[in-house]
This record gives structure tokens, sequence and C-alpha cells, in this order.
């Protein structure tokens, strides 16, 4: 036993860039929400970018640890404290055994993570040691314990890590979807020019923005969908499909994310405003 | 068929190919060939590629820089696929128990459809069915095969929990719950056999794309005898 979460807070889980091996038995892709966010915390400690972490919700998360290592919080904007002092994000931080990490919550981001050097160690299903019910348990409870590997060496700070990341941004960049070329040019326009908001119906499956639109399209036939694309149901609503999704769906796609769109996106919070901006066919 | 293939850049890293064709087990039969040549041609670029009833999604393990040359290259290979059967020539048989206990709506078909709850049974389970593909939930196969005179509506109220194991139809289909879930299809019975073993970290589902299966009538002590020696016993599977 290496760490004990001690406040899970609420829709924590450990998390890597998710399974794509079993796809077509119909299981979910899953992994971080954010892989911006968890690339940089891996960068920050010289793990592969993947290597698990735990993934925490604007609750926050308090753990203790029971072997020296070294870890780091990645959060867009935090208020972290090691045994009650305050530490930056995105720097690796010595912690030894009955040190007390504890993220109180998150000011106005969605999802921040906690690394340790060489990933967290648990079984992996599929390829992932991402959770998703039913094939692991679905988030921490208080009282669980996870492992790691005792590291006490030297460490060089990669200085060439900085966090640039711009959260600030509207924009969302998606690829015109399966079905788009099927939507009226009044759709269109108005998918590329008007002002969306996030509505308060977001989780690790999906994200549904609050306007509707007039849909004239028929449902399809059950067909792929990946994190990120955007589906129109027959009430108009605008579904975007996050890292827990189904593999396969049967409302139309209008849009696709790009990866970046999506770490964006899974960042903002209740009422947030957004705009798309659709990726002209390239050759 | 390839002619009828549409090309869409699904993402940066993803390619769809949406054949606009007649939806039958020989298309299903070519996706899989296509899928299989691909996958043999392109391990190293290709990290996996899912199947639906007319469509391949291809995902990458790296950004596709230049799509028209992508998608050249993979209509040659197609082009010079030999295609190979890839449906299976068995069929599995899968026991239902079609007792009240399970079939909680069967009432409702039988005054919805005006036929007796013996002949639903009867029209359910006498058919081969085909697996398209796996999706919806983890092991949740979408089957072709169901008799048109037991196409029913989902129920409008859907229900916030079914069982694992569970039979139903909603729409033209009918299938299976691999997991407890929430559902709004019509449930007819249930199999005692899980579809999926989530306990076993490399498990697969029981059922796969291009493969049969048939539904087995059993009692309901049938049901309890398989349910409590689920390791003793084995699914019979048919040759064509």
């Amino acid at each position: 036993m290496s760490l004990k979460i001690l406040k899970p807070g609420f829709f924590s889980s450990l998390q890597d860039f998710g399974r794509t091996e079993a796809m077509s038995f119909g299981v979910p892709i899953s992994g971080v929400m954010d892989r911006n966010l968890v690339g940089l915390a891996n960068s920050v400690l010289g793990n592969p970018e993947n290597s698990a972490v735990i993934e925490f919700f604007q609750q926050g998360l308090e753990v203790e640890f029971n072997l020296p290592t070294l870890v780091t919080v990645s959060a867009i904007d935090a208020d972290v404290f090691l045994n009650d002092s305050p530490i930056q994000t995105f720097v690796p931080i010595d912690v030894k055994p009955n040190d007390i990490l504890k993220i109180k919550h998150l000011n106005s981001s969605v999802w921040a993570y906690l690394a340790v050097k060489n990933g967290f160690k648990s079984k992996s299903v599929f390829g992932s040691q991402s959770f998703y019910n039913p094939l692991t348990k679905a988030n921490f409870s208080k009282g669980d314990v996870l492992d790691y590997e005792e590291f006490e060496d030297e460490f060089q700070k990669n200085p060439e890590v900085k966090h640039e990341l711009d959260y600030n941004s509207q924009i969302l960049e998606a690829f015109p979807g399966a079905e788009f070329h099927k939507l009226s040019k009044t759709l269109k326009y108005q998918l590329k020019n008007a002002e969306f908001s996030l509505s308060k119906n977001t989780n690790r499956m999906a994200y549904q923005i609050q306007e509707r639109l007039d849909n004239e399209l028929d449902e399809i036939i059950t067909g792929p969908v990946l994190p990120g694309t955007i589906q129109f149901t027959p009430q108009g609503k605008l579904i975007v499909l996050m890292r827990d999704a189904q593999v396969t769906g049967g409302y139309p796609r209008i849009l696709q994310l790009t990866e970046n769109s999506i770490n964006l996106l899974s960042q903002k919070s209740v009422k947030s405003k957004m705009k798309f901006q659709i990726i002209e066919k390239n050759s | 068929m390839l002619n009828t293939a549409t090309f869409i850049q699904y993402n940066e890293h993803s390619i769809l190919i949406q054949f606009d064709t007649e939806i039958n087990q020989k298309l299903l039969n070519n996706l899989l060939s296509f899928k299989n040549v691909l996958l043999e041609k392109e391990p190293k670029q290709i990290l996996q590629i899912i199947n639906t009833y007319n469509s391949l999604l291809i995902i990458y393990r790296f950004t596709i820089n230049k799509f028209y040359d992508k998608k050249n290259e993979i209509l040659k290979l197609l082009e010079a696929a030999k295609l190979k059967d890839e449906i299976s020539n068995s069929v599995l048989e899968i026991p239902v128990c079609y007792d009240e206990e399970f079939g909680i709506d069967l009432q409702e078909i039988s005054s919805l459809k005006s036929l007796e709850t013996s002949e639903i049974i009867k029209l359910h389970s006498e058919p081969k069915y085909l697996v398209y593909f796996i999706g919806f939930l983890p092991g949740f196969p979408y089957l072709g095969g169901l008799n048109s005179k037991l196409f029913s509506r989902r129920k409008s109220q859907p229900r916030s929990n079914i069982n694992a194991g569970a039979v139903g139809i909603g729409g033209e289909q009918t299938g299976i719950y691999p997991i407890s879930s929430p559902g709004g299809w019509q449930i007819i019975g249930q199999t005692p056999i899980p579809l999926f073993d989530f306990s076993k970290s490399e498990s697969k589902t029981l059922l796969n794309s291009g493969q049969f299966l048939k539904f087995m009538p059993i009692s309901k002590s049938e049901f309890q005898h398989i349910e409590n020696n689920l390791q003793d016993y084995e699914l019979k599977s048919i040759k064509l």
C-alpha cells in the first residue's frame, strides 16, 4: 500500500489515455478527460505522457503517501497544500511517508490531476488502467489504496516544461461530422456563427449544449462514434460525446471536435460560452 | 461495392468508410474482410478498426496529414483485397427462459400484435440471428433476422433498470442486455449465460461480429439449474 485516499471528492478515478483494444466488444475508450493537463503532469515528472494518474473533480481530493516519491498536481486553478503548507502546481514535489496532500476545490476548472513518478500501478484491463464500470470500479472511495514505486533518486527538473495552455478560448475546432452535409444551409450557418453555452448536463460520457436547434434530420442507422462526436437528437439537442462515450450511436453526427478541443471543452463549467470553428476540407 | 463507399476524415487520426448499399450478410462479410485485410497490411499504422452495419472506422496511431493520399492508399488495398468468408458456419444456441417472471413485456406485445405469447416465443426462437456488431453497452449484440411480425415499438417510459441477460425487442431489432442498464426495449425473456465476463482481464465477449446465434427456450427450472452450474454449462454450437 503506497497511497491512501482520505477524501475522494466526487467522480475521482484512475485514468491513463484509455483503451482501444476492446472497442469491437462495445467497450468505451475512457481515459483522462483532459489529455493536455495529463501530458504536462507526466512530462514534469519525466514519465511517458500516458502514465496512469488520479483524475479528480471540482470538489478536490485528499490523499496520504506512504512511500517516498515525486508527485505533481496538474490543475488550471487550484489551491494545493502539502501538510497544510501551500505548494505550486506543475512542479515536482518530494513527498515522504505520512505526508498529506490536499486540494480543497478547483476554482473555475472542472478536472485536475495528481501524477506520481513512474505512474500509479494497477491491473490493466484490455490494455488500460482507466476506471470504467463494469470493467473496474467506477470511482475512488474513502480508504482506497493505490500502488506506486518508491523513488528517492536525484531528479533533474526539466526546465522546458511550462504551462502554456490557453483555457480561456471559446473556440472549439471541429471537423464536419459524417452527417454534416445533410444539414440545411440555415443549420450549417447557425453552427458556424451562433454562440452556444454548456448546460449543466455534463459527465464523463457526454456534455450537453444548452441551446437547441430545429432538427429536420432522421435518426441514422447505428454507426461508429468517438469521443468528441457531436450528436444531433430529434429534439434538437446537441450532445458532445466525451471519454466514456459508447462506441456506436444512432443520432446524426454533425461535428467532430479535435482532440485539443475535447480537452478544452472538458474544463468548461456550466453556462460557459463557446463557438465552433469548422475545419475546411484539406488535402 | 467499393464504388458505393464514401470516405470521411472523422478526426485527426481516423477515417470513416461508409457503404451506401443494402445491409445484409454479404455487406457484413465484405466489411469484415476489408477490416482484416487492412489490419494485416498496416499493423503498425492502424490502432483499431470497428465495424457497424455499413461502416468501418479506421483509427490510426498517427495524425493523418494528407487525407486524400491516405484514402487512395486504402482504396488500392481494398481493390486488391481477396474477399474471404468471414461469417461463421455455425450457430450458437443461447438458452432463454421466456417465463413471465422474466418476459415482463410478453403480455404487452401479445396485445399490441394480437399474438399468443406461445406464438411470440415460437417466432422469436425459430430464426438464426446474425451478430452484425457489438455496441451500445459492453457486449451488447446488434442482431439481424427478427421476424417482422415481432417488430414492436420501444416502451414509452424507459425502465431505469433492466436485468443483465434480459432479452428484448426494440423496433425492428432484438438483443440481449449484457449488463444491467436503463433501457426502453420490450423485455420478453432472460438468458442465464453471461455475455461478458468482466472479472477476467483478458476476457472476450461471448458474441462477435459475423457470428450466428439462436435462442433456445428453456423452463424456469432449467434456467435455475444452468445459473447454479454455470461452470459446467457448455453452449451448443450447431454446424450449418
